[in-house]
């Protein structure tokens, strides 16, 4: 996780995610440094070298003043002659670095001597001696010894210093210029970083990474209450499909400043990708609050949203959870509200549901669920049923659509609907839809060989299994397995299934078609009311919903929308099947209506394959096998 | 402690040099030799016409009256080594003899020198301090203040063709053109 503060408050109790320029505070630390190190060695070397030349110069010019001296003065020491010496010697005042000088006979008796005059500096700084033999004919005479201050030295290599360090610091300055001009131009990409870093750049909101770091911040012993709401759009991808990714984008936009106006300056709203946003909200988090919370959510969503020239309305499911109530780290948080988010859109979508234990235990009952699936299909547990599709003219069967069931070890057998949910949310589906395509076409198989090779079986398949591009794989691996015959397999799906990758499906069932397989859709009339994928779709059968086929009787709407269904379906050139007939008003009524097949209680519940076998006489090939009508 | 010898041992020097009119004989011979001394050192100063092309080792004559009393002196000092010559003290005998520096303490000597005073190219005379009597010795010693010195007379070297080296010329008590 970065080291970034990005969770400051600003002015206007907006959070405002700002990072502390460090990019551009350590180029200028980094350049300025190095640069100080640079002048620095420069100025220590260029110093101590000229230092050096310096005392190599000194020493070398005391030495030839010292041969001068030694010979100039041989003569009056071969004469014995010490004032001519000293008087000799004098010509050194002309080099105000010496101090004295000591002319010895060459039995080390001083002979002549000078002093500098005031040469009070031997004694403040320090000195340096040179020795010469005092020769005359190749003979040594004498000894000269001159000795020199290196006062002047000394103050000569401080000015020098002193005057290459201001260099060096006007050097820094100039250099501190530029780098902070550099710095400034750092520091405006690094704000745009900033911004790509924590915002999104669709809906204009802060983005996962500011939710997180956020979250992350907000947490801990202390720290006041507050509130999470974790917000799905439901069929969102319906509008990018047929509207457009533009009017997709639009949508986001007006959806996260509607949600960002919800709350003001008491929350702040993050999009965490895709259609999913999360809003924190500060102050209490009791229940009433988030009652309150997830009400405002839901409500806020009430209205139209403009988009691309229309009026788009949006559901939402809102799972809630509450800081410190439901979790204290920013993990524990966001699979609370996850998990109250699953609970809602499992309580039918548009509409909140606030966290509690009840759901955790429940979601921990789903986890189990899945690993004993994940079992089951293993053990070989899953078996089929199978409910027979009637033609309604003359109720003969015509087909089944296969049902799958769990004999489970300890709660007996299950009904789809207390699996197939969790199977869904761990993708354990996917696994799940290959064993039942499997299973459908080796009863097909088996079918045919026993003469009932008539009968299609229909099979429903998942969105994942379209997502994760498995399908095809799977029914070629059932048919290659099996031998069924493909023409008597169908696939069903639901609408949703259908538009979640519009061309991804259209080429996985033009696939399925060129095997022989047919294609419907199931639930037909509950889902998007997007009629432009029937044209775009290769579909053959369409299946209306049992909630259409029960509410016939009770009102002219459904009755209506069942006509309306007929009349597409054959305008399309589509078969058309009725789901959940449980009365023969309702078969006659169809049939009526030009409904071609159906299924429901009427003629039967789903029953295992032994039972679809008797009699036998009844279903041959070729002829009407009639389900005999109860009561 | 050691300053201290050294300065008793210069005192001491210093006191030799002082002279004495009437000089005991111990005394006298002292004198001789601190004249020896000096003209030997005097010679290292001088420098003859044509010595460049002297081979090396060559003699340099220094003559002498063989009644000098400082000749034994000079002879203490044969062989030394005068740059690339050498230190040769000969008697003063005929006239043919070669002198390139002669010792003028007697009266002997005087007359060998002013014999060849009009022939003097390449000859310094030096002239003791206890004699004073050439007219134009080329250096005369001198008593003064109590010390041996000695003065120069240029004309006269450059006349000889000898010339004098400026550190010689700066020890010297007076120099006459």
């Amino acid at each position: 996780m970065s080291a970034a503060r990005p969770a400051e408050s600003d002015a206007h109790g907006a959070i405002a995610f700002t990072r502390p320029h460090r990019l551009a505070r350590s180029l200028v630390r980094a350049a300025l440094e190095s640069s100080a190190i640079a002048l620095v060695v420069a100025v220590a070397g260029i110093n101590a070298l000229v230092y050096g030349s310096s005392l190599a110069d000194l020493k070398r010019g005391a030495s030839v003043l010292a041969g001068m001296a030694a010979d100039s003065t041989s003569a009056a020491l071969l004469f014995n002659d010490a004032r001519s010496a000293g008087e000799t010697l004098e010509f050194l005042k002309g080099s105000p670095e010496v101090t004295g000088a000591t002319i010895q006979d060459e039995h080390g008796a001083e002979f002549a001597r000078y002093r500098a005059g005031g040469s009070s500096a031997s004694a403040e700084g320090g000195e340096l001696v040179s020795t010469r033999d005092i020769v005359q004919d190749g003979r040594v005479i004498g000894h000269i010894t001159l000795t020199v201050s290196t006062r002047l030295l000394a103050h000569q290599s401080w000015m020098l210093a002193a005057s290459t360090l201001s260099c060096a610091v006007l050097g820094l300055g100039i250099a501190f210029l530029r780098v902070r001009r550099v710095r400034r131009a750092v520091a405006r990409n690094e704000d745009e970083l900033d911004r790509l870093a924590f915002r999104d750049p669709v809906s204009g909101l802060f983005n996962r990474h500011a939710a997180q770091e956020h979250l992350l911040r907000s947490v801990g012993d202390g720290q006041p209450s507050f509130g999470v709401a974790l917000l799905d759009l439901d069929d969102f991808k319906l509008v990018n499909d047929t509207l457009g990714h533009a009017a997709g984008d639009e949508l986001l936009r007006g959806l996260g400043a509607r949600l960002q106006a919800t709350f003001g300056a008491a929350g702040t709203v993050f999009r965490l990708g895709g259609d999913e946003f999360i809003a924190i909200c500060r102050g209490e988090a009791d229940e009433r609050a988030v009652a309150r919370l997830g009400r405002q959510l839901v409500e806020c969503l009430a209205e139209a949203f403009d988009v691309a020239g229309r009026q788009l309305f949006v559901r939402a499911s809102v799972g809630i959870a509450a800081f410190p109530a439901h979790g204290t780290t920013a993990e524990e948080l966001l699979r609370a509200a996850d998990t109250a988010m699953y609970q809602a859109k499992g309580a039918g979508k548009n509409t909140f549901a606030v966290y509690n234990a009840q759901m955790a235990r429940a979601a921990e009952a789903r986890l189990r669920l899945c690993e004993e699936l994940a079992r089951a299909i293993e053990r070989d547990e899953l078996i089929l049923h199978y409910q027979p599709i009637v033609d309604l003219r003359n109720h003969a069967i015509v087909g089944v659509e296969a049902l799958v069931r769990w004999r489970h070890p300890s709660r007996g057998l299950l009904d789809p609907g207390e699996f197939i949910p969790a199977a869904e949310a761990s993708g354990l589906i996917v696994e799940l839809g290959g064993w039942v395509l499997r299973a459908a076409a080796a009863q097909q198989a088996q079918w045919a060989r026993r003469g009932l090779g008539a009968l299609f079986v229909a099979v429903n398949v998942s969105a994942q299994q379209f997502r994760q591009k498995v399908l095809l794989d799977q029914v070629q691996a059932a048919l290659a397995s099996t031998g069924a015959d493909a023409t008597r397999l169908q696939i069903e799906l639901t609408e949703h299934t259908l538009v979640e990758d519009i061309s991804l499906t259209a080429h996985v069932l033009a696939s399925l078609r060129l095997r022989g397989m047919k294609v419907a859709i199931d639930d037909f009339g509950t889902g998007l009311s997007s009629l432009a994928y029937l044209r775009r779709l290769p579909i053959d059968k369409l299946k209306i919903d049992r909630s259409f086929v029960n509410d016939m009787a009770s009102g002219d709407e459904a009755g209506a929308i069942v006509e309306a269904i007929v009349s597409l379906a054959h305008s399309l050139r589509l078969e058309i099947v009725a789901e959940g007939i449980e009365t023969p008003a309702q078969a006659h009524a169809l049939a009526a209506l030009g409904v071609h097949h159906g299924q429901g209680y009427l003629f039967s519940r789903p029953v295992p394959a032994e039972a679809l076998e008797s009699p036998p006489r009844a279903l041959r090939d070729g002829e009407a096998a009639v389900v005999r009508l109860r009561a | 402690m050691r300053r201290l010898r050294h300065r008793a041992f210069g005192l001491a020097r210093a006191a030799a040099w002082l002279l004495a009119a009437a000089a005991t004989p111990s005394l006298a011979v002292e004198r001789s030799a601190l004249e020896a001394a000096i003209v030997c050192n005097i010679l290292l100063f001088v420098e003859w016409p044509a010595e460049a092309s002297w081979p090396p080792d060559a003699p340099l004559n220094v003559c002498v009256d063989a009644g000098s009393p400082s000749r034994p002196a000079l002879q203490a000092l044969d062989g030394r080594p005068i740059r690339r010559a050498r230190l040769t003290v000969q008697a003063l005998g005929s006239g043919s003899q070669h002198c390139h520096a002669i010792y003028v303490d007697t009266p002997a000597s005087h007359k060998a020198a002013a014999c060849r005073s009009g022939c003097a190219e390449g000859v310094l005379l030096i002239e003791s301090s206890a004699y004073d009597a050439l007219e134009t010795p080329t250096i005369r010693l001198v008593e003064s203040d109590g010390r041996l010195a000695f003065d120069i007379q240029q004309g006269r070297a450059r006349q000889s063709g000898l010339t004098i080296s400026s550190r010689l010329l700066r020890l010297a008590r007076q120099v006459t053109e």
